[in-house]
């Protein structure tokens, strides 16, 4: 679907999404109604009871939701009214879902709802509403609807630990080929590939050497002039990123998490450093682990924030000249709500620039980008309605008036970029990396100083 | 082979100074260490672009524009993958292989000889000293080489457009033997093994989105399950594998339930003998060992790494992790060693002696029986133990220098 | 069974057994649930932290703490006004009292009858309010099923009743009897109904609050 300059106001519920369809035509009546009970049956337990038997159908929810906002308040969006049309419908009908009900379920799980959880700090209870809505993608993966394009990326992840069909040589090749351009920087940097004994592990998304290979260069001149002691694996395990756990595919979440932390225990590193992005760092802390059986990590894990902020205060890296420019924060749901590191990154924005404006709300109260939750990676026939679902993300940007806009997390970097050129917004999105690059005083640090 | 007596067992002390590299080049890498601790190499700058092998201080002849994966295998021989025009190569003490490839990873190396991934206009397959197979793919992970030097890997069969999921779906990976096709195509396919004597194989597949089960050559087990993790020849010839169902984990063998219990996770498959053992989780969060079916009672809350047995199978060794620290369980027992980093040990041939490496607090120290030697180094490599169990070979970096030690173990103990 | 002997029996009997089915309901509920946790899902119990459990409890009974009640003062001031006088009208109401006193020695302070009666009203209202809101607010209406103004309906008779009964207005001995029976239904009904949210909502804040607090470092209010 291209991109119309006309802004659509409305979310569009008739879009054709290939692999829901294809998945549709070979349901049957009786296994969409095996399926939906065998996962309630079986997969759920006293927390799911919880939920449905407390929850007082008051919508204290609906006003955290910006898919709830973005559409002028219409019922449909609310957390509690997609719980409704979604896992409510499945255990009121005992399964037996019409194929038309499947595929509005599918959109609403897959592509109204980005498992933010802010709604959960909005419901009096704390009534857990993401993980409703994950329990109806996992019963759309089992019946084989999930969108095509995050389907895609799952099998990526399945055949080939990383997200995006990266070959295991293009992998090596892209560190090879960005610790040659980066030494230009120092001409004596090197992105280490499998150091035994490392202190680090630095762990990226695919889409970093797919697209934006710049990323590991500058990280890696970070961690040169640092003399961080690092290593990042040539073998699969090196990719963070983790889209099963956004489609129900427990078992693939699983098994991308214990490939990563088996990448890191292989390597004998203390801890795992990780990119700048939010879904990944959930993925790792917080929920693949989980399916292993990891209550938690079995490697430490850091956010690239916790890293950079370490950086910036022991004096490893210093800042030659702040950034100019007035900067605003965007905080990914997943490491504010899902790390609480909201503060550590003010205190690195104050480190790197003059002025900043706070966008508000913020902190754990942000809203979603609008990507995250695999909503962008449902791809292309999905984009329109991504952009009117975010209106209110786009109208708090907005209202900071700021210039740059800095998101520390892939999905959201992409998610961003996204609503601010569909409402003709003219701002940049950073990474920290990007503002540490340009700002840090490129010499090597020396122990002692 | 490794023939350890062969080695020298006398000579209390060597050095190699290695400070004096680090002026010769523009920089040096890890410095790598041969088994028999007489050899240090590594790779070394020698201008811009231009990379040379440093062996105790002499370059290889040849320098190379890229090189990396520098290692001893343990007939001692220097093994590297390089790359000079474009064109990559292993390099083997000094000799680069005649056969060049696109590109060349994931070397290994055993005592069979040594074979790498590669690729080849686009094409994927493996090289085993020296020998490309004859058919390559769309597509290669998950390598194998057993110590007949058998190479196995999952290889992508077709070509697939780009969101293809029906054709993947379909099955586009099968397991490659030598690189020939050596099971059926599958969803997916993970974690091969092979028998023995190399003659069989066995993996793990997904035969559609949700249904999980065991390969072995051609055929597949006829249960499903909702997943399977890396599946085990034992010396029988039988096949076992960690397979999930009804959320729990269980041990199968040939298709059919072997263990009595279930537990929340199954995880490194040890197997020796009649004995199998597996790093097991029977509570949330909670780690231990089980062999037969019979738990051990240490727990850990964070990982079991490694689990194996000793060659008679009488030890049976599990590294872990528990709170912050690393640590070994011996037969049962933990040593207690808080450390910060550690290796897998190694086994003295009668089995009374147990060493390995760790660091604590940025020292690496040597470590013998559960005793953490009282003498920190700025790195320790592998240690050895002599054939007749009596002394430690210790490989050392110190202040910038190499020192290849022998430690009488009386002294140790 | 004559007049007498049925209200004898509801404003005696049928007190304790209310009581007994309300408290012996509440604890097997209760423990039920959490055998339940145990038995599905009891990865939970590693995650819950006391202090972290307390925090995000306390925060939320802290009127106006929560973001949440901050951007609906309106409704919230409502509902905690509701939540408070349902306790504390009936606990404090002279005649309760007189009764736990007669039958069983116990008294303590009680609220001026004045008082009560304009609390009553207040909760009477609320209990408006809510049934309104479910009418009006679309968000709120969408979700809103037949039971849930049964819900409210069930919750605000034992104060309709009750107020009417004060005020003699009406057939005063079956208004009577009407306010005790429905309050012993309600009673009876707390432990099997989604009156019981009383009970569980402490335990879902302790376990998000675990969750926000022990694990992800964050806030949940
Ligand atoms: C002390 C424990 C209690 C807690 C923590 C609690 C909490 C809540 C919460 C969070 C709500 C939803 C939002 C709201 O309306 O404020 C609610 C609604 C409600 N509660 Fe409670 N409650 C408690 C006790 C009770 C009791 C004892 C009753 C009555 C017997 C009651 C009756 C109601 C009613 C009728 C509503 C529904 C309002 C509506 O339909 O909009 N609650 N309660
Ligand atoms: S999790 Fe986020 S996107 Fe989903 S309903 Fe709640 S607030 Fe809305
Ligand atoms: S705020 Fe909580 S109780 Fe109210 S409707 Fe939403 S989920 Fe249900």
């Amino acid at each position: 679907m291209q991109e119309t300059s006309t802004k659509d106001s409305e979310t569009d519920t008739k879009v054709i999404d290939e692999g829901v369809e294809k998945g549709l035509k070979g349901l049957t009546p009786e296994k969409i109604e095996l399926v939906i009970n065998q996962v309630l049956k079986n997969e759920t337990g006293a927390r799911l009871k919880l939920y449905i038997d407390t929850c007082m159908r008051c919508s204290l929810c609906a006003d955290a939701c910006s898919f709830f906002l973005s559409n002028d308040r219409a019922p449909e969006f609310s957390p509690a009214g997609k719980v409704k049309q979604t896992l409510h419908e499945m255990i009121r009908l005992k399964g037996k879902v019409s194929k038309d009900t499947l595929r509005n379920i599918v959109r609403i799980a897959h592509t109204e709802c980005n498992v933010c959880k802010r709604c959960s700090m909005y419901c009096p209870f704390g009534i857990d509403i993401a993980y409703m809505i994950l329990l109806v993608r996992r019963i759309c993966h089992k019946l084989e609807i999930t969108p095509l394009y995050i389907q895609d990326t799952v099998n990526s992840h399945a055949a080939t630990m990383n997200q995006m069909w990266v070959k295991e040589d293009e992998w090596i090749d892209t560190l090879q080929w960005q610790e040659e351009d980066a030494r230009e920087e120092f001409e004596n940097l090197r992105i280490p590939l499998d150091k035994d004994g490392a202190d680090i592990m630095y762990s990226v998304i695919a889409p970093e050497p797919k697209f934006q290979a710049g990323l590991i260069y500058q990280s890696a001149v970070i961690h040169h002039a640092a003399d961080i002691n690092w290593t990042m694996p040539s073998f699969p395990g090196w990719d963070n990123s983790n889209m099963a756990m956004f489609t129900g595919d427990y078992e693939i979440s699983g098994r991308i998490a214990k490939a990563h932390y088996e990448a890191a225990t292989k390597l004998h590193v203390k801890k795992i450093v990780m990119g700048e992005c939010g879904h990944a760092f959930r993925s790792v802390f917080d929920v693949g682990n989980r399916w292993m059986g990891w209550a938690m990590p079995p490697v430490d894990v850091i956010h690239a924030i916790e890293f950079y902020h370490y950086l910036l205060t022991s004096g490893r890296i210093k800042i030659k000249d702040k950034f100019k420019e007035t900067v605003t924060l965007h905080d990914p749901c997943n490491i504010s709500r899902g790390r609480g590191l909201h503060d550590k990154a003010r205190e690195l924005v104050d480190m790197l620039c003059e002025s900043f404006i706070e966008m508000t709300p913020n902190k754990e109260h942000n809203y979603c980008c609008g990507a995250g939750g695999g909503a962008i990676n449902c791809g292309p026939p999905w984009k329109i309605n991504r952009m009117v679902n975010n209106r209110e993300k786009a109208d708090q940007i907005k209202r900071t008036g700021a210039k740059v806009l800095i998101a520390p997390c892939h999905n959201c970097h992409s998610g961003l970029e996204d609503i601010l050129h569909y409402y003709d917004q003219d701002m940049e999105v950073k990474f920290f990396g990007d503002l540490i690059f340009n700002a840090m005083d490129k010499t090597i640090y020396k122990g002692g100083e | 082979m490794r023939d350890i007596e062969k080695w020298d067992w006398e000579t209390s002390e060597k050095e190699i100074l290695v400070n004096k590299w680090i002026n010769d080049y523009n920089w040096i890498e890890e410095i790598k260490v041969s088994q028999d601790g007489e050899n240090i190499a590594s790779i070394v700058s020698t201008g811009e672009a231009e990379f040379g092998i440093c062996v105790n201080g002499e370059l290889w002849d040849e320098s190379f524009e890229k090189a990396w994966s520098l290692q001893f295998t343990p007939s001692q021989k220097l093994v590297s993958l390089v790359s000079n025009d474009e064109e990559w190569a292993v390099c083997i003490d000094g000799n680069s292989w005649e056969s060049k490839f696109d590109y060349i990873w994931d070397l290994k190396v055993n005592s069979k000889g040594v074979g790498a991934s590669v690729q080849v206009d686009g094409k994927y397959g493996m090289v085993v000293n020296g020998i490309a197979w004859g058919d390559l793919f769309e597509n290669i992970s998950g390598t194998v080489l057993n110590e007949n030097g058998d190479s196995a890997a999952v290889v992508q069969v077709d070509p697939i457009s780009q969101a293809d999921i029906e054709r993947y779906n379909n099955g586009i990976y099968s397991v490659s033997v030598n690189g020939i096709l050596a099971s059926e195509k599958h969803t997916n396919i993970w974690d091969i093994s092979f028998n023995s004597t190399g003659s069989e194989v066995a993996y793990s597949i997904r035969k559609n989105r949700t249904d999980y089960s065991i390969g072995r050559n051609k055929s597949i087990w006829d249960n499903t399950f909702q997943c399977s993790w890396k599946p085990v020849f034992t010396n029988n010839n039988e096949v076992i594998a960690p397979v999930r169902k009804g959320g729990k984990w269980y041990l199968y063998k040939d298709d059919k339930q072997l263990w009595k219990n279930n537990y929340l996770q199954l995880l490194n498959l040890a197997v020796s003998g009649d004995n199998i053992s597996v790093a097991i989780s029977d509570s949330y969060g909670k780690w231990s060992v089980s062999e037969n079916d019979i738990k051990w009672d240490f727990r850990c809350d964070k990982i079991i790494s490694d689990l194996f047995y000793s060659d008679s199978g009488k030890t049976l060794i599990a590294l872990f992790k528990n709170n912050k620290y690393w640590d070994i369980a011996v037969n049962n027992k933990i040593w207690g060693l808080k450390a910060d980093k550690l290796w897998k040990p190694h086994i003295s041939d009668n089995e009374e002696i147990i060493t390995t490496r760790m660091e604590k607090d940025g020292k690496y120290y040597l470590v013998v029986n559960g005793n953490v030697h009282n003498e920190g180094f700025e790195m320790i490599f592998e240690p050895e133990i002599s054939s007749d169990s009596s002394k430690i070979l210790l490989k050392v970096l110190d202040m910038g220098v190499y020192k290849r030690k022998i430690l009488p173990l009386d002294q140790l103990l | 069974m004559n007049m007498h002997t049925f209200i004898d029996f509801i404003m005696g009997e049928m007190v304790i057994v209310s009581f007994v089915i309300f408290i012996a309901g509440t604890c097997g509920r209760l423990l039920w649930t959490f055998i339940h946790i145990n038995k599905t899902e009891n990865f939970i119990f590693s995650y819950l932290s006391f202090k972290y459990s307390l925090r995000s409890i306390l925060a939320w009974l802290t009127p106006f703490l929560p973001v949440s009640s901050r951007k609906k003062p309106f409704f919230y001031s409502i509902s905690y006004t509701f939540h408070i006088l349902l306790f504390i009208v009936p606990i404090f109401l002279l005649s309760h009292i007189t009764l736990f006193e007669e039958y069983l020695n116990w008294s303590w302070i009680s609220i001026n009858d004045t008082s009560a009666d304009i609390l009553t009203i207040i909760v009477i209202l609320c209990t408006l309010f809510f049934v309104t809101r479910r009418v009006v607010v679309k968000e709120v209406k969408y979700i809103t099923r037949t039971s849930d103004f049964v819900f409210i309906i069930i919750a605000s008779l034992p104060f309709i009743t009750g107020f009417l009964a004060y005020h003699q207005l009406f057939a005063y001995k079956i208004i009577m009897i009407a306010h005790v029976i429905s309050g012993e239904i309600m009673l009876i009904l707390i432990p099997f109904t989604r009156f019981f949210h009383m009970f569980i909502a402490p335990i879902i804040r302790a376990y998000t609050g675990s969750e926000f607090g022990n694990v992800r470092g964050a806030k949940d209010w």
